[in-house]
């Protein structure tokens, strides 16, 4: 998987540094708690590919299997990948993206529309029951989702969390003085 | 006949250059990234076409666009609908090369 995303990390600096050099009256700062929100949506959403990947591998194994114990076995695990008992991870992660977008625009500054772009097609490929393409619409049109499904979305989904990710750690090192930061924020805060 | 993923991912740059003109030397970097990202994805739906279910493929054409749109969009000379015709661009290639060694029903 690391190295099926191999240019990830290029394209976050960039992305990092690209939000950053853009000029202005105010520069971004580091927020702790910006950081904070980011990664525990970055986890929570990993969690539950990866226990949908677990469920997925499951049931192409008892599928072949006719005695009771494993259709029985079939049976939870169909009804546990199914979108209605993982309703409440798209209500969860609905609010920890809501607050990740107050928490950006609560301080305004030159980078906060273009990490609200990034935070809005985030959302928009994960929420949304009529928003084709989001992962809750996919889960709901097709029940129970497959492996090669999940492990390209997690990519794409990871794609957009690590460029948010290395625009904070950027704004963090620059906050520190780190001398390997490759870009620092603008220093003409008004 | 298997699809040449090599040929494709010239061929995305070429659409991609085609779009972006002057600005793509600015995102050669980031693009070349994602180029690498769709053609990983190709590579999946060619693996998996005999199961995936066109709301897949919709959902992975969708999300993968959503989300070059959002990297190109990050530079200042990009425009939005620049960063959609470039993401549209780079996909079509995908498409028409799947559906030209498969014709796959959930391509339309």
């Amino acid at each position: 998987m690391q190295k099926r995303w191999s240019g990830t990390k290029t394209l976050s600096w960039l992305f990092a540094i690209t939000l950053l050099g853009l000029g202005g009256c105010a520069a971004p700062q580091y927020d702790a708690q910006t950081d904070k929100l980011i990664s525990t949506l970055q986890s929570d959403v990993d969690t539950q590919l990866v226990s949908l990947i677990s469920l997925d591998h499951k049931i192409a194994g008892l599928k072949g299997s006719s005695d009771s114990t494993s259709q029985k076995a079939l049976a939870e695990a169909t009804t546990k990948a199914g979108y209605d008992a993982n309703s409440g991870f798209y209500d969860k992660i609905d609010v920890e993206l809501t607050s990740l977008a107050l928490r950006v625009d609560a301080a305004p500054n030159d980078s906060t529309a273009r990490i609200d772009v990034a935070i809005k097609a985030l959302r928009d490929n994960l929420l949304g029951r009529d928003i084709k393409g989001s992962l809750q619409n996919v889960h709901l049109a097709s029940g129970v989702l497959d492996e090669s499904y999940l492990t390209s979305e997690q990519g794409i989904l990871n794609t957009q969390f690590q460029a948010l990710l290395t625009y904070e750690l950027v704004l963090k090192n620059g906050s520190d003085g780190a001398a390997s930061t490759p870009a620092k924020p603008a220093t003409t805060a008004n | 006949m298997a699809v040449d993923w090599s040929k494709v991912s010239t061929q995305i740059m070429n659409a991609l250059v085609g779009v972006l003109a002057k600005d793509w030397k600015t995102v050669e970097p980031a693009a070349s990234a994602q180029i690498a990202a769709l053609v990983q994805i190709g590579q999946t739906i060619e693996a998996k076409r005999a199961t995936m279910t066109s709301s897949e493929y919709e959902g992975l054409r969708i999300s993968q666009q959503r989300a070059m749109e959002g990297i190109l969009a990050s530079y200042a000379a990009i425009t939005i609908v620049v960063a959609e015709q470039a993401a549209a661009a780079a996909w079509s290639v995908i498409a028409q090369a799947l559906k030209t060694a498969y014709a796959l029903p959930f391509i339309p």
